[in-house]
């Protein structure tokens, strides 16, 4: 199921962050929604090897993290994953690493500290939206 | 015209007899023409001369008959000379008597004493019928003193005879006995005179066409032909030169004119048969090449002469001239400096012993000739020097000036292969006026300070004209030798352009590893064998804080202890490329970290050392652990913050709390991680409160 399926399904999401806690708390989030099939990654590297098992419509990648960073596997993850939106979620804002970032193949943008209800609605309207254009956090 | 022609025509007087002095022969050459008149005169004349004789009274008819048997006897051939002389003296002195016997009216008498006188003249032409005509007149004189002819005719017409016959006959036979005598004796003297004078006419010719040929003839064949044919006569037909070759003498086809036309199967069969004969192995010729003197090779008759011959010479050429009837060899060498280099040998068909006056003749001829062969070697040494001097003036690039010190006069002028210039314009010029009209700049130098400055042996600076049309940078060398008998100075003009570019190259070349070695942040040394500094860049000195004349000398390890070990594997050969280390070295009080590198000097038993201040560098690397530390404790501050927000918006209090420690207590060591590695004083004083949130982040800036 895909997103261009009109969400007759659930959506497969896949959120990669090094912090437990954190990615933990995002995870419960988009499970209570009901919408979304989610898997985790603690790092870029695992990352890449759930994605190539679970073909996710939507990523969330931080950027810091050990073993492999965000920057260095988001133009793997496009390559793997050439539909699926590919959100940055990170704890500081970088005007200057955007262009870069979105060269590499991010959709969009998020920023740690954003509540999660309105985390929830960015992915909504990335997913769903009528331009599938993302907005920025904060 | 040939040479050979050429020197035959100017070389023979007119009426030089074509003789050696080789008495046999001429008498028979010049006999044979008398020969058959005064044969025939003396047969013819016999018959009458008998009726003369037998008649009592003729007695002077006698007299006529003994002189033609004289003349008769006297043209046998095989007769010795002077036996011969003596015979055709006799009868002429008799002749003119017989006019004193004869009467007037007895014409056949006189025709007969004008015919025998005549054909005994004839042997030895006219000369000596002048004195012949006195000794007649005188002899005339002489018996008309005792009893003059006219009264033995008158008293006989008278009826008494003034003496009896006898003794008139007596008187008149003694009278041409002794004036006879008289005749022949002054004859012969005078004939020996003639004799001698011919020879030595004939000698003097001989040597005249030797001498004209050994000074025009450019080699010894060309000079041998005309010699040859010159010494060559009845006696000797067959001369034959022989040419030294290595250690053989070889036959040439250089024979005289006579033996071609008079033994012409001789020489076709030598030339065949036995074309190299003579070694130096052989006796004949190795005594030819000791003695330096003609040797005689005699063949008496019979086969004990012919095995005379083959022991000297080689059996086939001594059975090839025994065939063609020639019986007598004479062996000529022809020296130069002591050396033989050819021989002369010639053939007589007469058995000879010796005869000594000849060879100092010979000789004399073989040193001319010999002159000529000296003259060849060194003519075809001297062409062979100057082919060289030709390839040397071809190939050698410098121009070379020879010129007589004494006269200035230039004597040679050499322009390499980089000039243009005609050199014949300086030949018969001064030194000074070439100098004068070059087109070289001599750098304000006059000419005499050219050459003083030439002759103190130093090369001069100037700048010579180009090939094309520019000048160039060209040094001058002068040195001075004696060659014969006169002193020449050599000047070499040599092109030193492609040296000077050389040298501008190789001092940009120096200047500009110089200024690098000066400029670079590395401290360079170099070490010798035994690990001594021999050079220091200004860097390298102040690494060490030191001055380079400081650590001239000095071995580099007692400043580097850390790399000793390093030194000496390199200077063992241990070292493969260049080592690396880094360590600390001593600047003062201060301990400075470096980085090194230790190779191989190329070409030579040394080594290359660098050391780098690697305190910034260090400085820098603590820099960026210092800012990625920090990163780290701002991201971990966010991401605990983030985590407690999300857990609270999520209703777990719990999380939040546990999650909100756990960020503090990671921030605290972090900062004091932070803190510890700091190499300065940090000032605890904040620029703004810790509760704001700057828009550009952080209370702190980064050291």
């Amino acid at each position: 199921m895909t997103p261009e399926d009109g969400g007759h399904g659930p959506v497969t999401v896949l959120v990669i962050d090094d912090t437990a806690a954190l990615r933990q708390a995002v995870v419960r989030k988009l499970r209570q929604s009901g919408r979304y099939l989610v898997r985790e990654a603690a790092n870029g590297q695992e990352g890449l090897e759930v994605a190539r098992l679970v073909n996710p419509a939507l990523v969330l990648l931080d950027l810091s993290m050990p073993v492999m960073d965000g920057g260095t596997a988001l133009p793997l993850l496009r390559q793997m994953l050439p539909h699926a939106r590919i959100v940055i979620f990170s704890g500081f804002e970088h005007a200057e690493l955007r262009p870069t970032l979105r060269d590499a193949g991010a959709d969009a943008f998020i920023e740690k500290g954003v509540p999660l209800r309105t985390v929830l609605t960015m992915l909504e309207d990335l997913l769903h939206g009528p331009d599938g254009q993302p907005e920025l956090g904060g | 015209m040939t040479t050979r022609t050429r020197l035959r025509r100017a070389s023979l007087p007119s009426g030089t007899p074509r003789l050696l002095a080789s008495a046999p022969a001429q008498d028979r050459r010049s006999w044979g023409r008398a020969h058959t008149a005064v044969l025939a005169l003396a047969v013819a004349h016999l018959p009458a001369a008998l009726a003369y004789a037998v008649s009592p009274a003729r007695p002077a008819a006698a007299l006529v008959l003994l002189a033609a048997l004289a003349v008769a006897v006297a043209a046998l051939p095989r007769l010795p000379r002077r036996t011969r002389q003596w015979l055709a003296a006799l009868a002429l002195g008799m002749c003119p008597l017989f006019v004193l016997a004869l009467p007037a009216s007895d014409a056949w008498g006189y025709l007969d004493i004008l015919l025998v006188w005549l054909a005994a003249g004839l042997y030895r032409r006219w000369g000596p019928w002048l004195l012949t005509a006195a000794v007649t007149v005188a002899g005339v004189i002489a018996v008309a003193a005792v009893d003059p002819v006219w009264a033995y005719g008158a008293g006989s017409a008278a009826g008494e005879p003034l003496r009896t016959l006898a003794s008139q006959s007596a008187i008149l036979v003694g009278a041409f006995l002794v004036v006879s005598l008289v005749h022949a004796a002054t004859w012969t003297m005078l004939a020996a005179i003639r004799h001698s004078r011919a020879a030595l006419e004939t000698t003097r010719g001989l040597l005249s066409v030797v001498s004209v040929a050994a000074s025009a003839a450019r080699t010894l064949d060309e000079a041998a032909e005309p010699v040859l044919d010159a010494l060559c006569d009845d006696t000797w037909p067959v001369a034959h030169l022989h040419l030294r070759r290595g250690d053989r003498f070889v036959g040439t086809a250089v024979w005289s004119a006579l033996a071609r036309a008079e033994y012409p199967a001789f020489v076709q069969e030598t030339e065949l048969r036995v074309p190299e004969v003579l070694t130096h192995v052989s006796p004949l010729s190795s005594a030819v090449a000791t003695t330096r003197g003609a040797v005689w090779v005699s063949q008496t008759a019979g086969a004990a002469g012919l095995a005379n011959l083959a022991q000297a010479m080689s059996p086939i050429r001594a059975e090839v001239a025994a065939a063609h009837g020639l019986r007598t060899v004479l062996l000529c060498p022809v020296a130069v400096d002591g050396d033989v280099v050819a021989l002369v040998e010639l053939y007589s068909p007469e058995a000879f012993t010796t005869e000594p006056e000849q060879v100092p003749t010979l000789s004399l001829m073989a040193s001319l000739l010999g002159q000529v062969a000296e003259r060849e070697r060194h003519t075809t040494a001297l062409a062979e020097q100057h082919q060289m001097l030709r390839a040397i003036e071809e190939t050698v690039p410098d121009s070379i000036i020879i010129f007589d010190v004494q006269t200035r006069l230039v004597v040679m002028y050499s322009t390499g292969t980089a000039r243009a210039r005609d050199p014949r314009h300086a030949l018969g010029r001064t030194l000074e006026e070439l100098f004068a009209s070059s087109e070289t700049d001599f750098l304000g130098r006059t000419e005499a300070d050219l050459m003083a400055e030439l002759e103190t042996g130093r090369p001069v600076l100037v700048l010579s004209p180009d090939t094309d049309g520019g000048r160039q940078p060209s040094e001058l060398y002068y040195s001075a030798r004696t060659v014969g008998d006169r002193e020449l100075g050599f000047i070499f003009v040599r092109d030193v352009s492609e040296r000077e570019k050389a040298a501008r190259e190789l001092a940009t070349a120096s200047s500009r590893a110089q200024a690098l070695l000066e400029v670079t942040d590395a401290g360079i040394y170099e070490l010798d064998c035994s690990g001594t500094v021999t050079f220091v860049n200004a860097r390298g000195a102040l690494l060490l804080g030191c001055e380079p004349a400081d650590l001239l000398g000095t071995r580099l390890t007692d400043k580097v202890p850390f790399l000793t070990e390093e030194v000496a594997g390199a200077l063992a050969g241990d070292a493969v490329g260049v080592v690396r280390r880094t360590g600390e070295v001593p600047r003062g009080t201060v301990r400075v970290p470096v980085a090194a590198a230790v190779t191989v000097r190329p070409g030579t038993d040394g080594l290359i050392v660098t050391l780098t201040d690697v305190t910034e560098a260090a400085r820098g690397a603590r820099l960026a652990a210092r800012h990625a530390h920090a990163l780290e404790l701002n991201d971990t501050v966010v991401q605990g913050l983030t985590t407690a927000i999300y857990a609270i918006e999520l209703g777990d209090a719990d999380t939040a709390s546990e999650t909100l420690g756990t960020t503090l207590t990671s921030a605290k060591a972090t900062i004091a991680t932070l803190l510890a590695d700091t190499p300065f004083d940090v000032t605890l004083l904040r620029r703004t409160h810790a509760a704001q949130m700057p828009a550009s982040g952080g209370g702190r800036d980064d050291a």
